[in-house]
């Protein structure tokens, strides 16, 4: 190998003395001839070479002088060469490519395939994981307490006490406000967020200002920061929207800023920023609602901040009374690690699934390239005999190689790019900073490098092979080289090939059979033919909770009497939403002793008959009536398996209890028990959970169930009517059947299923194209062996089991290592899959018998012709 | 031999190409045709020439490679390339054109408008 690179490039130059050499015989001639020339007229000898001579002047310093320029003639012409060289070699690749369309196509597509995939796999993971985030320093930014919303008595805390920030500001999810004064009323999803929020990030709006410092005080928080999105959307890109008056939920708002175009922190899909608003007299003031961040100053890190928070946190559980365990988890963390941690495991999973699906392809192209350079060993011999050395024959080897790799390394970026496309219409909305992945300079150079390195790894077998050819052997013995090793390299190829496609295969069994043992659970509702809309009437039309009240019992009422609706009820939030709002349990007569803190348990406010409409079975007791109203005794109902948690030993039905806020922190009388619903997370057991009516509530904003007749879709106008005839102004919003928001709250799992599915589909089906090539060549090369075995009588049905044989070996071989690899590989799928372990001896069988099938099918062809071979016709084909 | 002229740059590599035009010849012979062809005036001494030749073998102008002479002697004989042909033809229409120009110049009698 040492020797062949030189002689591979001929960069080589000549010796000096030889070039010096070369020059004096030139010279030397040149004087002769003069000499000969001064002769012929008539000069006698000495004076003709004087002559001759002084032409040139002395030989030594004429050679020193001729040195130079020669010398640069050779490196030129080395250079020329080299270049011819490769250019010839280009153009044989290419020849040769199209003179075998099959196999280049094969290869070509093969290729492509891997690193389309990749591509497209590695653009998601470098957008979101790996680039910075899009902020000013954004490695001073951390996320405070990760784990835990905190409220804005606690922020204002920090900010005075966490020294080891420069500032800390916090972000509010969720608040949904409706919009009216510009255009058709909307639904707006709006955050609000400190006054800090934009400097802290260091990004400013596009247009107009952010927050003034004191815009989070009463009087003077009416103001609004709009999406880039919502500006195009609602007021066409008009710059002249800045100070524009709209009404938002409580009432006129002021427009003061839009964001730049793609900004995103925290939550995509934000519509509006409104201040967070500091009055310490309203119930959010020690609500848990905001996350909170911070720009660390120049001299602290994040396990000195998080020292810092661990002193502060207990001085803040003293100062607001919070409960003993209030500061477990008190950590800061990377912003961009507490952003995106949550999306890790499953892109590993997925790019991790990519890796293998490009080792799969390369190895596939590999051994197509191994059958076809297998199926020249004749004309390597010739090319050998014939004096090509062994280097340019290994080069010539080398540039097929990368010919095709840059055709198919080509041919898997523009795939890529299609197949991005693709991707960001399948990846869940809520993976964080997916709007910002794009297909850029990082992703094409890493493809590239692929490509190359894929083009030199696919080239260097049939290379090693075909250089050590030997050309008499296989000129003499008149067949093809049946090269031992070669066919071992070949098989062991396969062999791989199969063994990465069980992985993968595996992989997304285990995920299919998550999402069957999903689908089947049972989650306490019925989702099917369930229409849910969101409804939040405008600022200042609900005053009061006896208004509450009112107003969506009569909006009930009248979807109600839409034809083909059954049953209509209500709830602030629906199961599986993503939220749900918890308040602290207590029990009246019953110091809790479960645990050190209040249990902190879901409570839904549902308005008609949300219970009937869900399919929420009673258990015991009563369901609200319409005489459980304001004034009348707070009433409440819990689930069985609270019921049984609480009270072992007795019936709660009568009990009293508070839940925070959900009671209005008064005691409530239990007056029934209903079915455990999955309303947290589908692959979570039933939270325990409250429902209070809402008429003694008076939340101003529901969502809507509506169980229809028919396909829930189908009434969509309809109850557009029945709310206009109600209420002009009120946004329909979130418009959707209930088994799309019960899909929707799996779809991180369905997706990584769905891609996980479709590169195991490709892996197997590369792995078949690997089988039927290998056996398939195996056949043509014994075709000789195979045709004696025939002659000596051996039946048609043996040879052919003999060639499935050989594919079933290789193949279970293949399974073996597979399940030994998947074994280790599927625990990083732990986190992913439902109600199975990773070991599923059930997803692993089922595999194997399915690879050991396609073995069979893809080697039927190869048998069928082997079985067909007519011995007269192999022994007398050479 | 005449005065000598001085050489204009890229001249020379014309010069020598233009020697190369009616087949392969060995250094003696283009140097004997420069001599013959320009009695002298251009002065070119032979290792330049040799140079010359060095630098348009190595640019692909020409190629050389060792013969018999009719006196079987052993020579370096030089060839024009297709490559060489082409640029002999550019330089020597560049030339003329320049030549003409210039003596148009050079010799107009009086100033006109």
């Amino acid at each position: 190998m040492k020797r062949l690179l030189p002689r591979l490039i001929q960069l080589r130059p000549p010796r000096r003395a030889t070039l010096e050499a070369e020059l004096r015989d030139e010279l030397d001639t040149h004087l002769a001839m003069w000499t000969d020339h001064y002769m012929a007229r008539g000069i006698p000898r000495d004076e003709a070479e004087r002559q001759a001579r002084a032409r040139i002047g002395s030989m030594d310093v004429a050679i020193h002088e001729l040195y130079d320029s020669a010398k640069e003639r050779e490196d030129r012409m080395q250079r020329r060469d080299w270049w011819t060289t490769i250019h010839q070699d280009v153009l044989l690749a290419i020849r040769q490519a199209l003179r075998a369309p099959a196999f280049t196509i094969a290869a070509l597509i093969t290729f492509a395939l891997g690193i389309g995939a990749n591509t497209a796999m590695y653009s998601v993971v470098r957008g979101v994981l790996l680039r910075p985030l899009p902020f000013r320093d954004p490695a001073r930014l951390a996320a405070i307490w990760p784990t835990r919303m905190i409220s804005i008595a606690e922020l204002l805390y920090m900010q005075q006490h966490a020294t080891n920030f420069q500032s800390v500001a916090a972000f509010s999810p969720g608040w949904g406000v409706a919009m009216t004064g510009a255009g058709e009323p909307t639904q707006l999803d709006a955050a609000r967020v400190s006054t800090n929020f934009f400097d802290v990030l260091g990004v400013r709006p596009a247009l107009g200002r952010g927050f003034a410092p004191d815009e989070s005080e009463s009087g003077k928080w009416n103001v609004a920061v709009l999406s880039h999105e919502l500006w195009i959307r609602q007021f066409a890109g008009d710059s002249g929207v800045i100070g524009r008056i709209v009404g938002m939920d409580t009432g006129p708002f002021r427009i003061i800023g839009v964001m730049p175009a793609g900004f995103e922190a925290f939550q995509s899909g934000v519509d509006a920023w409104l201040p967070l608003q500091v009055n310490p007299s309203s119930p959010f003031f020690t609500g848990a609602i905001a996350r909170a961040f911070g720009r660390l100053t120049a001299r602290s890190s994040l396990s000195g901040a998080t020292a810092q928070l661990a002193t502060v946190a207990p001085r803040m559980r003293e100062a607001f009374n919070y409960t003993e365990d209030y500061a477990q988890g008190a950590t800061v963390v990377d912003l961009h690690e507490s952003i995106v941690g949550g999306a890790r495991q499953s892109l590993l999973v997925l790019i991790g699934a990519v890796a293998l699906l490009v080792v799969i392809s390369v190895t596939n192209v590999g051994t197509l390239m191994l059958v076809h350079t297998g199926g020249r060993g004749r004309e390597f011999a010739i090319r050998r005999a014939l004096g090509a050395s062994r280097p340019r024959v290994i080069g010539q080897l080398l540039t097929q190689g990368l010919v095709l790799a840059v055709a198919g390394g080509l041919l898997g970026l523009a795939t890529g790019a299609l197949a991005l496309r693709v991707l960001k219409g399948i990846l869940p909305a809520t993976l964080p900073m997916l709007a910002r992945v794009t297909l850029d300079s990082g992703v094409v150079a890493l493809s590239a490098l692929v490509t190359i390195g894929a083009g030199i790894g696919f080239a260097v077998a049939p290379a090693l092979f075909a250089s050590r050819v030997d050309p008499e052997g296989v000129l003499r013995a008149g067949a093809s080289p049946t090269n031992r090793g070669h066919a071992r390299m070949r098989r062991a190829m396969v062999v791989l090939e199969i063994a990465l496609a069980v992985v993968l295969v595996i992989s997304a069994g285990l995920m299919a059979e998550s999402l069957w043992r999903l689908n089947r659970l049972d989650l306490g509702f019925d989702a099917h033919r369930v229409l849910t809309l969101r409804l939040q009437p405008s600022g200042g039309r609900i005053k009061s909770t006896d208004e509450a009240a009112a107003y969506f019992s009569e909006l009930v009422a009248r979807i109600a009497a839409i034809p083909n609706v059954e049953k209509v009820g209500a709830a602030q939030h629906l199961p599986l939403s993503g939220f749900n709002w918890l308040g602290d349990l207590e029990i009246e007569g019953h110091p809790l002793a479960i645990t050190t803190a209040h249990p902190r348990i879901v409570w839904r406010s549902v308005v008609g008959d949300y219970f009937g409409t869900m399919h929420i079975p009673l258990v015991r007791g009563r369901l609200f009536t319409s005489s459980d109203r304001q004034g009348s005794e707070p009433v409440i109902i819990i689930d069985n398996a609270m019921a049984k948690r609480y009270w072992p030993d007795r019936d709660p039905i009568g009990e009293r209890i508070k839940v925070g806020l959900g009671t209005q922190k008064s005691w409530a009388t239990v007056v029934g028990i209903v079915g455990d619903v999955r309303s947290g997370s589908t692959d979570q057991p039933p939270p325990d959970e409250v429902y209070c009516p809402n008429e003694q509530q008076g939340l101003v904003f529901m969502h809507f169930v509506i169980r229809t007749r028919t396909d829930p879709l189908s009434v969509v106008s309809q109850v557009r009517t029945a709310v206009r005839s109600f209420d002009q102004t009120v946004p329909i919003a979130e418009v959707q059947d209930l088994d799309a928001l019960v899909l929707g709250s799996s779809a991180t799992r369905r997706t990584i299923a769905l891609l996980l599915e479709t590169f195991a589909a490709l892996a197997l089906i590369l792995g078949t194209v690997g089988i039927y090539g290998v056996i398939s060549h195996g056949v043509s090369q014994r075709t000789r062996e195979i045709g004696i075995r025939a002659a000596l009588g051996g039946a048609d049905r043996l040879i052919a089991a003999m060639v499935i044989g050989e594919g079933v070996r290789l193949a279970s071989l293949g399974c073996a290592v597979g399940i030994a690899a998947a074994f280790v590989v599927a625990r990083s799928l732990r986190t992913l899959v439902f109600g199975v372990s990773t070991a599923d001896p059930l997803v692993y069988a089922a595999v194997a018998t399915t690879i050991v099938i396609i073995a069979v099918i893809a080697s039927f062809l190869p048998a069928r012709r082997a079985a067909g071979i007519d011995p007269l016709a192999a022994l007398k084909s050479d | 031999m005449g005065t000598e002229l001085p050489l204009l740059k890229g001249t020379v590599d014309m010069l020598v190409l233009k020697a190369l035009s009616w087949g392969p010849v060995h250094g003696f012979g283009i140097s004997r045709w420069l001599d013959s062809r320009s009695t002298g005036s251009l002065g070119i001494d032979d290792s330049s020439m040799y140079q010359v030749l060095h630098r348009l073998e190595g640019r692909g102008f020409v190629t050389a490679g060792w013969r018999l002479t009719e006196n079987k002697r052993r020579a370096r004989f030089y060839a024009l390339t297709p490559k060489g042909r082409a640029h002999l033809k550019a330089e020597m229409e560049t030339w003329l054109r320049y030549s003409r120009v210039v003596t148009t110049v050079m010799t107009s009698r009086a100033r006109t408008a």
